[in-house]
């Protein structure tokens, strides 16, 4: 392998079929004379345009190879081969090498001439001299190439603070989040996720079998999460009915007007009791239209919000986060099944539960910080919650972990904030021009090593990484997957469709459905 | 064909002379193989034709039959490159290609590293293998390209006895007698000889010709505005110069043998009571023409060629097996007459 040429922080090596060399890899230039080098990284790998090839080949394809007869000095053959598949690997210099004991520094310009070694760095070597992996080491994968094991810090990935794992659905993206919030758990982190596609559950399975010193507590809204009014409070269902529910102004004075007034009379605050304390005001002809028109409207949005069961008037059957994170004790996590819910009700749990984590850790600074994890979080994270979730509530103690397979539809403001970030290959080139500010790199390494990036391989950036970025596969994990259900059905050997009983195939008259408050 | 393809593997596995005794190597540059490369001569003496202007050139068009003929068409052609200096003379590859009906034979690259001192002996060696006469060896700067004909007359010989009932096409003019270093008439009348052994015609085709009328108009440029297919028969209207052993094999014509085709000079040595008119004739009917040149020859020539990339890995090959250090002595041209140079 030599070098070719180079071009601002881009180098072309040129290398013969009998070497190796991936997209990702890192490789060492280094002037021993000098005892000064770079890494650098290979984005992009191409054949060489040797001279003559482009008639070589027309001329090979326009006869069929049996038709030619050829009497050529022996291993002749092998080296024409060898020329026509010479190769170019373009590379990014990432960082210099300086001194006896080659620490790495940030490149400085500085380039070696052509007569430098040049070889695969090492992974093994790479890792420890940039310090990835320690404190609290959370095992990934292996370098794809290297194959060297590779760790992230979970000390590292706490003080960057926003970590987003992207990638095209089927890479690879949720089991590496799961990776990570294994390694939290284990070493005695408390998290919360926000699964949409209940993939989590089954990790208190995993937790199990691996004899991780954890638990996972599985919460369903309406099942087994349901709250007391009382323990969500004024403030929060106050704007839980007009951000999540769209109530206007005059409403929400209804209703924090009823609320207090039964506060006053030390009458028991549920849903009902509100409704029953609203019902007078809509249907007293004496009343102003416009109060009888708030009135309803609350009251619409109050049944909706029966209707979801998150509410309960028994004390026994209800919840609360502070009670479920005592629960998690020394590491845990408390997984938020949202699959299947109505997108409504997703954003009040997810709005509760972030309401409530904000007051809680907000008037108890000695609170041990949270590690969240919101999956496809666009589908419950209200546009104006962003600003809020990222910067407030991140300051207050909570880690967050996005993780998505439409980094668009991730706000920009978060994107830029990205402290690691966990690149799977993605779908379109927009996602990456996207991303690209997440990864502190260019679009053009963004794009050449991504798209190459098989599944359950991805390219690891940020205060983690140290900011080299580093293609890893992740390593395999056991788990029990929430299951989806199918109508066709195939093992791999038998094919089969669902069946229906009659009593499933109920005729059902189509009627007004009243109840629904207009959004 | 068993004696042929033993032969030849000698003679492509034979080891290079002197190797060890190769200081350095001065590989050609690929700006220059190109420049470099030798293909067939086209006949290079200037002769005239006793004609003084167009006029007097009789051009008659060639009479195409209805029916198709399927004639067994063959070609015959090689190129031959330096692949670099040595310390002690210089590394020549050279390969010959035989364009049959059903497939193609390509004979080579031979690699020869030939020195002051071995020239004949690597002659010799050639000539005695491919069972031709004693040949004078050339001055170093020719010997790629004589050793490029030598192979090219060994594999007209070999699609002499390929082919049956068919019509062998050479690249370059059927001339003899021009240079004691080129094939001797005695040579080329035997391959003709064993061509129409199995009842095949020859024609060797030019893309260029240095004939001239006796005006100097180009023989070439007169057929220029002509109507293809056509020809004229020049054969009678050469003027040799006196005591010169120029001599052609067969009939000269300058032909166009399609409507837009190129013009050529065409020597056309014809067999088994056929004229030459019939050899062009069945040619055009073949229909495998490209721009009027025949469709086999031009595959011929480009199998024949050695592409850059394999001159690069001729030259890697070499280096590889007999370890010699490669340099890059400054090209004194450019030195001393950059930007000219």
């Amino acid at each position: 392998m030599q070098v070719l040429s180079k071009d601002a922080d881009e180098v072309i090596l040129l290398y013969s079929t009998r070497e190796e060399v991936e997209v990702g890899e890192n490789i060492k230039i280094w002037d021993a004379s000098k005892k000064r080098g770079v890494i650098v990284q290979i984005i992009e790998l191409n054949l060489a345009d040797v001279p003559g090839i482009r008639e070589d080949l027309i001329r090979n394809e326009s006869v069929k190879p049996d038709k030619i007869m050829e009497y050529v000095p022996k291993g002749l053959k092998q080296f024409v081969s060898d020329i026509r598949n010479m190769k170019l690997a373009l590379g990014k210099i990432r960082k210099e090498i300086v001194g006896d004991d080659l620490s790495i520094i940030p490149w400085s310009g500085w380039m070696p001439d052509r007569g430098a070694e040049v070889e695969p760095a090492e992974d093994t070597w790479l890792l420890e001299k940039l310090g990835i992996g320690n404190p609290f080491p959370i095992l990934m994968g292996k370098t794809i190439y290297g194959k060297a094991p590779f760790s992230v810090s979970a000390f590292d990935l706490q003080e960057g603070g926003t970590t987003v794992i992207t990638g095209k659905k089927g890479t690879g993206k949720s089991h590496a989040a799961k990776m990570i919030l294994l390694g939290l758990i284990k070493h005695g982190a408390r998290c919360i996720v926000f699964d949409v596609n209940d993939e989590y559950s089954g990790l208190g399975k995993t937790i199990e079998d691996e004899k991780i010193n954890g638990s996972i507590i599985t919460l369903e809204p309406g099942a087994n999460l349901k709250f007391l009014a009382t323990y969500i409070g004024l403030d929060i269902i106050a704007k839980m009915l007009r951000a999540q529910m769209g109530a206007g102004g005059p409403s929400i004075y209804d209703f924090e007007r009823t609320w207090n007034k039964l506060s006053r009379d030390n009458e028991p605050i549920t849903l009902d009791t509100l409704i029953q304390a609203l019902i007078p005001i809509e249907s007293d002809s004496q009343t102003r239209d416009v109060s009888r028109v708030t009135a309803g409207a609350i009251i619409r949005r109050l049944r909706s919000l029966k209707r979801t069961s998150m509410f309960t008037d028994r004390a026994d059957e209800a919840v609360t986060i502070e009670n479920e994170l005592k629960k998690l004790g020394e590491g845990g996590a408390l997984i938020f099944n949202l699959k299947g819910k109505r997108a409504d009700l997703r954003n009040i749990v997810v709005g509760t539960i972030l309401s409530k984590l904000e007051n809680l850790l907000d008037s108890n600074r000695n609170y041990p910080p949270i590690f969240i994890f919101a999956e496809e979080a666009h589908l419950y994270i209200a546009d104006t919650d962003w600003d809020n979730i990222v910067t407030r509530m991140r300051h207050l103690g909570t880690y967050q972990f996005y993780i998505t397979n439409t980094p668009t539809s991730l706000p920009e403001m978060l994107i830029r904030q990205t402290d690691n970030l966990f690149l799977f290959n993605l779908m379109n080139d927009e996602d990456y021009s996207f991303i690209a500010p997440a990864a502190h790199l260019d679009t053009t390494t963004i794009r050449h090593v991504a798209k190459a990036l098989p599944p359950r391989t991805c390219m690891a950036i940020g205060s983690a990484t140290k900011d080299f970025p580093f293609v890893i596969a992740t390593a395999p994990l056991n788990y029990a997957a929430g299951e989806t259900r199918r109508f066709f059905m195939y093992d791999g050997t038998t094919a089969n469709k669902a069946s229906f009983k009659e009593s499933d195939d109920k005729v059902v008259s189509p009627k007004s459905d009243n109840e629904n408050f207009a959004l | 064909m068993s004696d042929t393809s033993s032969s030849l593997e000698n003679l492509l596995d034979l080891e290079l002379d002197d190797m060890d005794e190769v200081a350095v190597f001065k590989p050609t540059t690929t700006e220059k193989i190109d420049e470099d490369e030798m293909d067939s001569d086209d006949e290079s003496e200037t002769l005239t034709i006793s004609a003084n202007g167009s006029g007097e050139i009789r051009f008659e068009p060639i009479r195409i039959p209805t029916e198709a003929k399927d004639v067994p068409i063959a070609a015959v052609d090689a190129s031959s490159v330096t692949l670099g200096e040595t310390s002690m003379g210089v590394l020549v590859a050279f390969r010959a290609v035989v364009v049959l009906p059903e497939s193609i034979v390509k004979f080579g690259p031979f690699i020869q590293h030939v020195t002051e001192s071995n020239k004949q002996r690597v002659f010799d060696l050639f000539a005695k293998d491919f069972n031709f006469q004693h040949l004078p060896a050339p001055q170093l700067g020719k010997v790629a390209d004589r050793l490029r004909l030598l192979l090219e007359r060994f594999a007209q010989r070999y699609v002499a006895s390929e082919l049956r009932d068919g019509i062998i096409l050479w690249d370059g003019a059927m001339t003899v007698g021009r240079s004691r270093f080129d094939t001797p008439p005695e040579m080329m009348k035997k391959l003709l000889e064993e061509a129409s052994y199995q009842n095949n015609s020859v024609a060797g085709f030019s893309k260029k010709t240095e004939l001239l009328l006796s005006n100097g108009q180009k023989l070439l440029n007169v057929i220029e505005d002509e109507d293809g297919p056509t020809l004229a028969d020049v054969s009678e209207k050469i003027v040799m110069p006196p005591n010169s052993t120029y001599r052609v094999l067969g009939r000269t014509f300058a032909v166009k043998l399609a409507q837009q085709g190129f013009p050529f000079r065409v020597d056309v040595s014809a067999h088994n009571g056929r004229q030459p008119v019939d050899i062009l004739t069945d040619i055009i009917q073949s229909g495998n023409l490209f721009h009027g040149y025949p469709e086999a020859l031009r595959q011929a020539h480009i199998h024949a060629k050695l592409t850059t990339d394999e001159v690069i890995a001729c030259q890697r090959w070499v280096v590889q097996r007999y370890k010699i250090p490669i340099v890059g002595i400054p090209d004194m041209h450019k030195v001393l007459l950059a930007p000219f140079g």
